[in-house]
């Protein structure tokens, strides 16, 4: 134990005199502006929705002008139309003709309108000419939730569990091999290797070095961006689980290279490959299996259930971070005491 | 207390031998010498018996018991400072030793003192990045000693160090051994495997070409010789063997020939020998 803490302080010495550091704290200011000051709540486009009544009875003109007209804006002429379409390239514009029992509608817009916003548009429109006419519809299917309806997530907060996953897998992952090739350079890692600390030892300690650094970071990211009405130690397991699982992942790699240029492609490589989940993260419907088996994805999941809790269970992705850590842990050991503690080879 | 037997190692795995069929013996509280040109395998030789390299043929006995078979434990006994400065850039000098010393699970001694002894207390508490090649030299030989240890590897321990630095070095050494610590002694200074080693093994292409004490060998293979100086496009110097009849006759036709400068006999030193055996030069 005593062995374990004298190396533990030292590797945090170390990492604490180290640029990247100063890297992590000038990251975590500018993700949490981002998040804070710079992303809208809402990225949906101003489709505002005008309609010009040309009719000769201007029954539209009279409903609107004593009502609110919904999702319309009512404009005066054709030339209020054109004008209201040229400043909001994304609007749409309507003219209206003909009668209430025989309409004629005529749809303006700058952009092109996919097929599903046409029939929007054309069941807006009979919404509203059947309103006119005094017609009620009554709704025809029902709409049942499996779960609990989640609150609204303001598109800016969204960003934060895949944010946060990123900072696992840079800290883990990238960091682990800079501190790591550090040692190489300097050739420390030759006097540890004669030393009676062991393999053990080693991995636990930068191991436990960036949990450290990951739980300060993820947890402050986390109360400054979304306060303290989130579970705090629910999301520390999954910090402790994620940045372990892939600083042992990037240790069992960095062990291979003796520098960041030698390491970069491989290392990359398979940053990348763990940012891949962060598209199923936006388009939920996109999760092939390959993407769901990247230890990223369960933690990008679970993150997001545990930051905006809509009732799904985050066990089987815990199972899956104890599991890989578990496995990592084997693998890493191994690569260190046959590549890393033994020259030559 | 150490034996080597048979030792081989090759770093290509094509045949090509960097150690080739090396054995010796190292008594307790002997400082043995390992003398060789650069390349010629001694730190090669260091790192298989420390450990750090795989042990590929042959075997490394500690009292009997063969390296590869050692534990972690092994480490609480043996010091090893490497010829290359390996600290901890970014820990101060007292840092890479208190922590250093925190890894053994014997007791250790007081990093102040030690850096006292090696001259660097005042330097304590600078960054080893901020240290000169010598200081970190002395750094690095101060940590081999931090845990007190029963067997010493020194490679190199008085490389770049000024005269005055290398005789505190050597005086420490001297101390280690009289304190019954056994110490390997990887260097190209003939002079001070001269000063300090008991036995001493001459290396050259990774075989042992002769081993024995420095009296010895100077009995042995030290013929009295005679250096001279003399000027040929520009100074040159040449020590000659007069007991051999080539010597004999190209000395006697650069005196003859050449603008002599000076001219001094001497006892062979261990360097001539080495040379006289090799045929290289140890630098």
């Amino acid at each position: 134990m005593k062995a374990f803490i004298n190396l533990f302080k030292k590797d945090m010495v170390i990492a604490l005199r180290n640029a990247l550091i100063w890297v992590l704290i000038g990251t975590l200011v500018l993700l949490v502006g981002f998040v804070r000051f710079l992303m809208p709540e809402d990225f949906q486009q101003n489709q505002s929705q005008y309609i010009y009544d040309k009719s000769q009875e201007q029954v539209l003109q009279k409903v609107f002008t004593q009502s609110e007209g919904g999702n319309f804006t009512i404009v005066n002429s054709q030339k209020a139309l054109e004008a209201s379409l040229e400043k909001n390239p994304y609007s749409i514009g309507v003219v209206f003709e003909g009668s209430i029992d025989q309409p004629q509608f005529s749809i303006l817009h700058q952009k092109n309108i996919s097929e599903k916003n046409q029939r929007i548009i054309n069941a807006s429109l009979e919404k509203l000419i059947a309103g006119l006419r005094g017609i009620e519809r009554t709704q025809q299917y029902q709409v049942e939730f499996l779960r609990q309806q989640a609150k609204v997530i303001p598109k800016n907060l969204t960003s934060v569990p895949v944010l946060l996953t990123f900072e696992v897998l840079i800290i883990g992952f990238l960091f682990i091999a800079v501190f790591m090739f550090q040692e190489k350079n300097e050739g420390s890692i030759r006097a540890y290797q004669i030393s009676p600390g062991g393999v053990f030892l080693y991995i636990i300690s930068k191991v436990m070095v960036f949990i450290v650094i990951g739980l300060l970071y993820g947890l402050s990211f986390v109360l400054l961006t979304l306060g303290t009405s989130v579970n705090l130690l629910t999301l520390s397991l999954l910090i402790v689980l994620g940045v372990a699982l892939y600083t042992l992942i990037g240790i069992i790699v960095a062990v291979f290279f003796n520098n960041i240029s030698d390491w970069f492609f491989v290392g990359m490589g398979v940053l990348t490959l763990n940012i891949l989940p962060a598209i199923s993260y936006g388009l939920p419907t996109f999760a092939p299996k390959f993407i769901t088996i990247i230890p990223s994805y369960s933690i990008m999941s679970a993150l997001r259930e545990v930051l905006f809790p809509t009732g799904k269970s985050i066990v089987p992705a815990l199972n899956m971070l104890i599991i890989g850590n578990i496995l990592a842990f084997g693998i890493c050991y191994l690569v260190v005491k046959r590549r890393l503690m033994k020259e030559g080879q | 207390m150490i034996q080597v037997k048979n030792l081989y190692h090759d770093y290509s795995g094509k045949g090509k031998h960097a150690v080739n069929d090396i054995s010796f013996e190292i008594n307790k509280g002997e400082i043995f010498g390992f003398l060789g040109p650069s390349g010629a395998g001694k730190s090669t030789v260091q790192n298989i018996m420390t450990g750090l390299l795989k042990l590929q043929k042959g075997e490394v006995l500690y009292q009997g018991k063969a390296i590869n078979q050692m534990k972690n434990s092994f480490y609480n006994e043996i010091g090893v400072s490497f010829e290359h400065p390996n600290l901890y850039a970014k820990l101060t000098g007292y840092e890479n030793l208190k922590y250093y010393a925190g890894l053994f699970s014997v007791p250790t001694l007081d990093p102040m003192e030690l850096l006292e002894r090696v001259g660097l207390l005042e330097s304590a508490n600078k960054r080893a990045s901020a240290y000169s090649k010598g200081m970190k030299q002395r750094l690095v030989f101060a940590r081999a000693l931090i845990n007190n240890p029963n067997i010493l590897f020194l490679d190199e321990p008085t490389s770049g160090l000024d005269p005055s630095t290398a005789n505190k070095i050597k005086e420490i050494i001297k101390e280690k051994q009289q304190d019954g610590c056994t110490i390997f002694l990887t260097t190209h200074n003939m002079f001070a495997a001269e000063e300090l080693c008991n036995h001493v093994a001459f290396l050259n292409d990774g075989k042992i070409v002769a081993s024995d004490s420095p009296r010895n060998l100077k009995l042995q293979y030290g013929e009295n010789s005679v250096k001279v100086e003399y000027q040929k496009d520009g100074l040159k110097k040449k020590i000659f063997f007069l007991d051999k009849e080539e010597d004999k006759k190209e000395f006697n036709e650069i005196v003859n020939k050449e603008k002599i400068q000076t001219i001094h006999t001497q006892e062979a030193t261990l360097e001539q020998i080495f040379i006289k055996l090799t045929g290289r030069e140890l630098a």
